[in-house]
């Protein structure tokens, strides 16, 4: 057999070396610039301006989306599907909405569920991204804002449609096959995020620099205890809803209740945290246009959509200045065979011109419910002392005297008495009746005198049949076709 | 029955350019000469051209030598046997040796013996010198004096010293061998001799990727079209030349703009990468072949980032690279199909190649050529409209049956307009016809070593709209090649120039819906011709737009080419092409009413786009005979890096209109940036494995990677096998002789991909977006999709060549069946994941397959009189096999299992209701009825009611071209067919008849219904909600949708070459004369609509009559 040379096999190394030289030129010569007109993911959370300005536009498409605010808000929406407001539209989903006969395929009643899900994309890429990235100077600012917000619109979407599936990561391979988890699951998931957001955020408030500002827009730590406060109420963990709401209660320097007329203004010191309008709609809170009728008119001839309804405004007692404040009143006089009508339309928000600066902002948590949440909890712990203490605290700035309620009928006066102070904030009123176990008592009587009727499966709203079509694991909300 | 039989031996692949010093080593005792030629062309590949008569002669020859070169060995066994050689291009030719006038080649006679010889020019029937035919010359007995190859000019001298008469033979591959006698009286004269090309097609070079193959030996499905087919058209785009001459290539002409789009497809669409079809147009920008120019990727397959006015379409619809390349630079078209053609551009050539090569430098006399081409475009296909007073009646008859009194909106009826004068808005706005002028000039020159050639071109082609302004362009192109160190190595270098100026106005009069307004719309200009602005709209103003682009295209090739050895060759090359170009839009005052103009109304825009392309292809070649077996081996790599970058900036509100030039002067300038790098890299095997000119097998092989898929996905592999069997080569087969001269059988599988998607899909982006809360926002843009890696395309392919009649009938058909998988496109997605689609590969199935045909027939051949005709015909079919999660693909509802890619879900069509005159249609369930949106109390679902289907893809198509010759006469003329459903005028109007001051044609208002019990296509002439809405279930119904079959003279021109004697008297080589014309006529029932461009409102291809002179010096 021939020998090989030394030479050779020197020169067969060689070949190998450049092969592989080769191949791995090959794949360098394969990897391109950045693009120019985007940036990529991976270097947005590399940047403290650019981490915040991702978080931003998770706040301002909140704003823009209009699912807190106006026609399409969650407030109006489950107020009109609950028992806060009387329809005034011809308009089908608005009827579908009243009549409790909501459809899969009524676009609007998906668009929560579209929308926070998108934002929670942003959100989730943003936390993956975030949690390594130990070099940004405000990391725990961006990181706690995005856990915060994470947790907000899942405790949103699990009010408006139950069981939900779980996306906590950014895959879209994993989330199109999620099953719905149950509900106490959302709710640990919701609670965890918002015990990390708490220790990573700061009191006071920042702005998208790091530095700290007097500007409520982006949430701090107080507003991750707000929600916090709101989660254990409805989970029942009393003791950490009391803790957390008096943790804030406590804070009178930055928070305390104020004129009801400045409740709702930017900055208030009554607000916790809230969405801050951009001028993609004119700088308003949206609520601001959608209930005001001028007066004189219809609520037809003025294009709104729902007043209030009359258990609402009935629901008031005399002298609250809440219903003189917070509720606006229309008078059409009789014409022909319609005699004068009163119209009552919700009014806590009155800046509807053009704004470059905002006047109000769409307040999600101020100290008023945390004082409930905390007069609920208290109660439910045996305190019923501190209970009507944190509840008169809002009658009396309401003008109203002290609760004449016993300690019997607690449970219902504080429930009342957030019906009356949180009306079309939010969906308060509706969530309420769900967690007290009051809706189908409050539905089932009411929903014939609004033209549909009631069942326990309504509590829940259905999910896009499209989603349900592609994601083998996805089922309809039950009861729903 | 021929005397001489000429052998040539070794019939193989021939090497670009080869090389003559190779170190033979033989030892051979007593044998005959033709053995030792054996042994050289076995050693070295060379071939030899001799007659039976020379080697008669000779004596049997020993030798015994080493490391010789060639030369050495001729030299040697020639020696005392009255033979000597000349080697031209591999080819070693016999000759007798007759000194002092044997160096009949050589290009160094002395001024005297320049004019002692005769000189022949040998070309072919379109007056093309031929480079490389052999000749025979005799005496009258007989006796072979001379023989040899002409050079690359088509000539050759015959030496002098003549005393009688002699016969020339001439023969060439390809062509019918021709007979000359030649007297003494024939000194010092040039003869021009011209062939006929053979019946045959067989032996046509045809170029593939790296290499280049006949029709005999080719496995795959190449078409080729050569420059004088293209020559025969007067088409400006090098693309409108090809069609209908090439099976499975089916090219639309876009629009009759100029430097307007193309769209090409091989055979049928095989992608999704497209995306799902736009429910109104037929344009499919997807699934294109690449086109690559020598040797660079051409960007001819997509449209480019062209600029348009706001509110107004682009009116060259994104046009095409090929604009910017004169088609009288390019040598040769090769169209490459189906795998085992394309395999070797791997993914790149999943939807076809098409290879496009210019003219280059080769040896021979330096010679210039001119040609100059004047002509005129006229109007195409455009409706017929009303006349006023039909109109008029017509609009009257609408408003009557809606009951109501011509409105506010009727201002052709209300009195607003004077109803005693009418405008032919056709006429008004597309103008009647447009100059077309054209010229080249090429000089080329060169012997031996260093060739060179040089051309310069310029076209002017004019608007046929009435806003004025040409396309003109000019351009040069250089072909240099040089050879050293004993040919051993070359180089060459081609590089084309091409700048292009186009000041016609970048709008679509036509698209624009005012061909079609009242005829007694008022007159845009009043009688001192100012604008009159008296209707608030004037369809003139648009014409006092500003408009220039400026486009420069530049295509560069670099080639070495090194043969260190026998068979073996190395090459290297670089290519280049840059198309960049400035567009710059303006709308000055003259624009607006001077009523409403503000200075914040002046608008303009710049458009900057590159497209940069680099490719390199370097490759080792290696050739050898073993015995009866013929083997080449290819390997190399190719790299192609692509770089299409646009800046525009635009804005409105300025000073004055001075500063319009610059719009970053405007009060709100906006940018828009795009960068999208696209690379490519590959590496490449080929195995070409022939066996007695009878077995042919080929293997490709490669690995591609491409920048546009994710680390770790970028890189595929690709192959094909493909085999054929010559019968016709088997002893047994002789039987069929007489009739059938040649039969192969082919077959080819193999699997190519595609990467037709934008960059960056892989990773996720961030745009600007939701302003607010401490600047713009940055929101994520798409989901990154990192598992992105190439389509599957698996396609298998059987073809089978025949010749018949010594070659006067030949036929090629084939059937293809491509099967497409992991398509690139938009999946749907639950919305859970934050988008409602991603792109990525998803599990759809296509299958596409079809059958071509291509025939050459040759009826009459004589001296005087020929007769080609040469036929094409596609059958293209596609079937999408499978497409999950189809139902929840929100934005399309035109895909359908089991149906074509290119078709339309739409509803039944039940026809106009001859009771009411109104459109009614089939719900799913059967029940007909009108289910006028928002009106009806029944609507139609698009979902579920649209139950028909059609198919907008061409059915079938094909060409037919003929080509007599009589004379000096030839006549050329091309018939293109199409067989498909399209959209007819109705079908794609947005109004009903009688609909607002809209004009429509005359044949569809007689046809439309008048009274109950009327049964016609076309609904009652009525303005109502009722009419527009239903109009709207109409176009998406099966009734919008008419057979649009035709078949076009597409193209036909009439040359005369001047006799020969009158042209050498005017010192010149060669001089023709030709007529031509493009698109002139069209038979179709297809009515108001251009057949090809199938869009209304559209500039229609255009007519063209030129006429044209070629000189050759």
């Amino acid at each position: 057999m021939q020998k090989l040379h030394p030479y050779k096999i020197v020169s067969a190394g060689r070949l190998c070396l450049l092969i592989l030289i080769t191949i791995a030129g090959c794949k360098k010569y394969l990897q391109t610039d950045p693009p120019i007109d985007s940036i990529p993911g991976s270097a947005v959370f590399q940047d403290d301006k650019t981490a915040a300005a991702a978080l931003s536009a998770v706040y301002a498409q909140l704003y823009h989306d209009a699912d807190f605010d106006g026609y399409s808000g969650i407030g109006f929406f489950m107020g009109l599907y609950g028992d806060e407001l009387s329809n005034q539209s011809p308009i089908d989903w608005n009827i579908a909405l009243y009549t409790d006969a909501l459809g899969s395929s009524v676009f609007h009643i998906t668009q929560y569920w579209t929308d926070y899900y998108s934002l929670l994309y942003s959100l989730n890429r943003a936390i993956e991204a975030l949690k390594p990235a130990t070099r940004l100077d405000h990391r725990d600012q961006w990181l706690g804002e995005a856990l915060f917000t994470r947790a907000l619109l899942y405790f949103y979407l699990t009010n408006i449609y139950g069981d939900l599936p779980l996306a906590l990561s950014s895959d879209y391979r994993t989330n199109n096959t999620l099953a719905r988890s149950p509900q106490s699951d959302i709710y640990k998931q919701i609670i965890s995020d918002l015990l990390q957001a708490q220790s990573l955020l700061d009191n006071r408030y920042q702005d998208a620099n790091g530095q700290t500002t007097t500007d409520k827009a982006r949430p701090n730590r107080a507003a991750a205890t707000a929600l916090l406060a709101r989660v254990f109420l409805y989970t029942q963990d009393w003791t950490n809803a009391e803790s957390q709401a008096g943790t804030l209660i406590a804070d009178s320097t930055d928070y305390h209740l104020t004129a009801l007329s400045q409740v709702f203004l930017l900055n208030s010191p009554e607000i916790i945290w809230g969405l801050e309008p951009t001028q993609s709609w004119f700088g308003i809170v949206r609520d601001a246009r959608t209930y005001q009728i001028p007066p004189g008119q219809t609520p037809a001839q003025a294009s709104v959509a729902a007043t209030l309804s009359d258990s609402l405004v009935q629901a008031f007692e005399p002298g609250d200045a809440r219903s003189s404040v917070w509720v606006g009143i229309d008078t059409v006089l009789s014409s022909g065979n319609t005699p004068q009508t009163l119209y009552f339309y919700a009014s806590k928000y009155k800046a509807a011109g053009t704004y470059t600066t905002p006047v109000e902002m769409v307040v999600l948590f101020r100290l008023a419910e945390q004082y409930l949440i905390r007069a609920e909890a208290r109660f439910q712990l045996g305190n019923t002392t501190g209970a009507f203490a944190d509840l008169n605290l809002i009658r009396t700035r309401a003008g109203l005297p002290p609760s004449t309620s016993t300690s019997s009928d607690i449970a219902a006066a504080i429930l009342h008495e957030r019906r009356v102070e949180l009306f079309t904030e939010e969906a308060h009123r509706f969530f309420d009746l769900r967690r007290t176990g009051n809706l189908d008592a409050v539905m089932n009587p009411l929903a014939p005198l609004k033209g549909g009727s009631w069942s326990p499966y309504k509590a829940w709203w259905p999910i896009p049949p499209t989603d349900i079509g592609i994601d083998p694991n996805l089922a309809q909300t039950p009861g729903y076709p | 029955m021929k005397r001489i039989t000429i052998f040539l031996l070794m019939l193989g692949l021939l090497p670009p350019v080869t090389g003559q010093s190779q170190q033979l080593t033989l030892s051979l005792r007593n044998v005959p000469l033709q053995r030792v030629f054996d042994e050289i062309k076995k050693l070295t590949g060379y071939s030899f051209i001799y007659t039976r008569e020379q080697l008669a002669k000779t004596t049997p020859v020993t030798i015994v030598i080493k490391n010789a070169s060639i030369q050495e060995v001729l030299d040697r066994c020639l020696a005392g046997q009255g033979l000597t050689y000349s080697i031209q291009n591999r080819i070693i030719i016999l000759k007798a040796f007759n000194p002092p006038r044997s160096n009949i080649d050589d290009t160094t006679h002395t001024r005297t013996e320049a004019h002692e010889a005769i000189r022949v020019l040998v070309i072919d029937q379109n007056s093309r010198p031929l480079a490389g035919a052999s000749f025979i010359l005799r005496r009258p007995d007989h006796s072979a004096i001379a023989s040899g190859i002409t050079d690359a000019n088509g000539k050759f001298r015959i030496p002098i010293g003549m005393k009688d008469s002699y016969r020339l033979e001439l023969s060439f591959i390809g062509f019918d061998s021709q007979t000359r006698e030649i007297a003494v009286k024939d000194r010092h004269q040039s003869i021009v001799v011209q062939l006929e090309r053979s019946a045959g097609t067989l032996d046509i070079v045809q170029t593939t990727a790296y290499s280049r193959t006949t029709m005999r030996f080719n496995t795959g499905d190449i078409s080729t079209i050569d420059a004088g087919e293209i020559a025969h058209s007067p088409a400006s785009n090098l693309l409108q030349s090809l069609q209908g001459r090439v099976a499975g290539l089916f090219v639309t002409e876009t629009t009759g703009k100029p430097n307007g789009g193309f769209t090409a497809q091989v055979r049928g669409l095989n992608t999704l990468s497209g995306g799902p079809l736009p429910s109104l147009g037929f344009t499919e920008e997807a699934g294109q072949p690449i086109f690559i120019v020598d040797g660079v990727e051409f960007p001819a397959n997509s449209t480019l980032p062209l600029a348009g006015l706001p509110n107004y379409s682009q009116a060259q619809f994104g046009g095409n690279g090929l604009n910017y390349l004169d088609p009288s630079i390019i040598e040769s078209v090769n169209v490459l199909k189906g795998a085992d053609a394309t395999a070797i551009y791997g993914s790149r050539g999943a939807f076809g190649v098409v290879l496009i090569t210019t003219k280059k430098a080769k040896p021979g006399e330096p010679s210039v050529t001119i040609g100059a081409v004047q002509g005129v475009a006229t109007k195409g296909t455009t409706p017929r409209l009303l006349g006023l007073r039909q109109y008029l009646e017509f609009r009257h008859n609408a408003l009557d049956n809606a009951g109501s009194p011509p409105g506010p909106l009727d201002a052709d009826l209300n009195g607003a307009w004077d109803t005693t004068r009418s405008t032919d808005w056709t006429n008004f706005l597309l103008g009647a016809h447009a100059p077309v002028t054209k010229g080249n000039a090429t000089w080329s020159a060169g012997g031996g070593n260093n060739n060179i050639l040089l051309g310069a071109f310029y076209s002017s082609i004019g608007d046929i709209e009435r806003s004025g302004g040409a396309v003109r362009q000019g351009g040069l192109s250089l072909s240099l090649s040089t050879a050293i160190n004993n040919r051993k190595l070359t180089l060459a270098f081609s590089g084309n120039w091409f700048s292009n100026h186009d000041n016609t106005l970048p709008v679509d009069l036509a698209g624009q819906g005012e061909t079609s307004q009242a005829p007694d719309a008022p007159y845009p200009y009043l009688p001192d011709g100012k604008l009159n602005w008296a209707n608030a709209a004037n369809a003139a103003a648009v014409r006092n737009a500003i408009h220039t682009t400026n486009t420069d295209n530049i295509v560069a090739n670099a080639t070495i080419t090194w043969m260190p050895l026998p068979g073996l060759t190395v090459t290297a090359s670089g290519a280049y092409n840059l198309i960049s170009s400035k567009q710059f839009l303006a709308e000055p005052n003259s624009f607006f009413d001077p009523a409403i103009f503000t200075t914040a109304l002046l608008f303009s825009s710049i458009d900057n786009y590159r497209i940069r392309t680099i490719s390199t292809d370097p490759r080792v070649q290696y050739t050898r005979n073993w015995g009866k077996s013929h083997v080449e081996f290819i390997a190399g790599g190719s790299l192609r890096d692509r770089l299409t970058q646009v800046d525009y900036i635009n804005g409105t509100g300025f000073a004055s209109a001075a500063l319009l030039r610059d719009p970053h002067l405007a009060g709100n300038p906006t940018t828009v940036e795009s960068y999208a790098p696209n690379k490519y890299i590959g590496a490449f095997a080929v195995i070409n494995y022939r066996w007695a000119d009878k077995y042919i097998l080929n293997l490709n092989g490669r690995r591609d990677g491409s920048s546009v898929f994710g680390s770790g996905r970028q890189f595929g592999n690709f192959g094909s096998i493909a085999a054929a069997w010559i019968l016709s080569a088997e002893p047994w087969f002789a039987c069929f002789n007489p009739v059938v001269d040649f039969l192969k059988l082919k077959l080819s599988y193999g699997l190519v991909g595609a990467s037709s998607i934008p960059p960056y899909l892989a990773i996720d982006t961030y745009v600007p977006g939701f302003s607010g809360y401490g600047g713009p926002g940055l929101i994520p843009q798409n989901l990154p999709n990192p598992g992105l890696h190439w389509e599957t395309d698996r396609n298998f392919e059987t073809g089978i060549s025949l010749s018949f009649f010594k070659g006067r009938v030949n036929i090629d058909a084939l059937y293809y069946i491509n099967k497409a998988s992991d398509q690139l496109t938009r999946v749907p997605l639950a919305s859970i994941t934050g988008f409602t689609a991603v792109d990525a590969n998803a599990p759809v199935t296509l299958r596409s397959y079809g059958a071509e045909f291509s025939v050459v027939i040759n009826p009459i051949r004589n001296k005087d009189f020929s007769w080609t005709t040469k036929l094409n015909g596609t059958i293209p079919r596609t079937k999408l096999l499978s497409y999950p999660g189809l139902a929840s693909l929100i934005e399309n509802y035109n895909y359908k299992i089991g149906q074509p890619v290119t078709g339309f879900r739409l509803y039944n069509y039940a026809g106009v209701d001859p009771a009411t005159g109104y459109y009614n249609f089939y719900n799913a369930a059967g029940q007909r009825g009108e289910y006028t949106p928002f009106l009806s109390p029944t609507q139609l679902d698009p979902r579920t009611d649209r139950t028909a289907f059609v198919d907008g893809a061409p059915k079938w198509y094909g060409g037919i071209v003929n080509t007599l010759a009589y004379k000096n006469f030839t006549l050329d003329f091309l018939v293109t067919v199409t067989n498909r459903m399209a959209r007819s005028y109705e079908g794609s109007q947005s109004y009903p008849p009688g609909f607002l001051s809209i004009n429509i044609p005359v044949d569809v208002a007689a046809a439309r219904w008048m009274k109950p019990g009327d049964r016609t296509s076309i609904p009652l002439a009525v303005q109502n909600g009722r009419s527009f809405f239903d109009q709207y279930n109409f176009l998406y119904s099966a009734g919008a949708f008419v057979n649009a079959a035709y078949a076009r003279l597409q193209n036909i021109s009439l040359g005369y070459r001047l006799p020969a004697p009158l042209v050498h008297k005017a010192h010149l080589a060669e001089m023709s004369v030709y007529i031509a014309g493009q698109n002139l006529v069209t038979f179709t029932g297809y009515k108001d609509v251009d057949p090809e461009t199938l869009m209304v409102n559209r500039i229609s291809p255009l007519k063209l009559y030129t006429g044209g002179l070629n000189v050759r010096f």
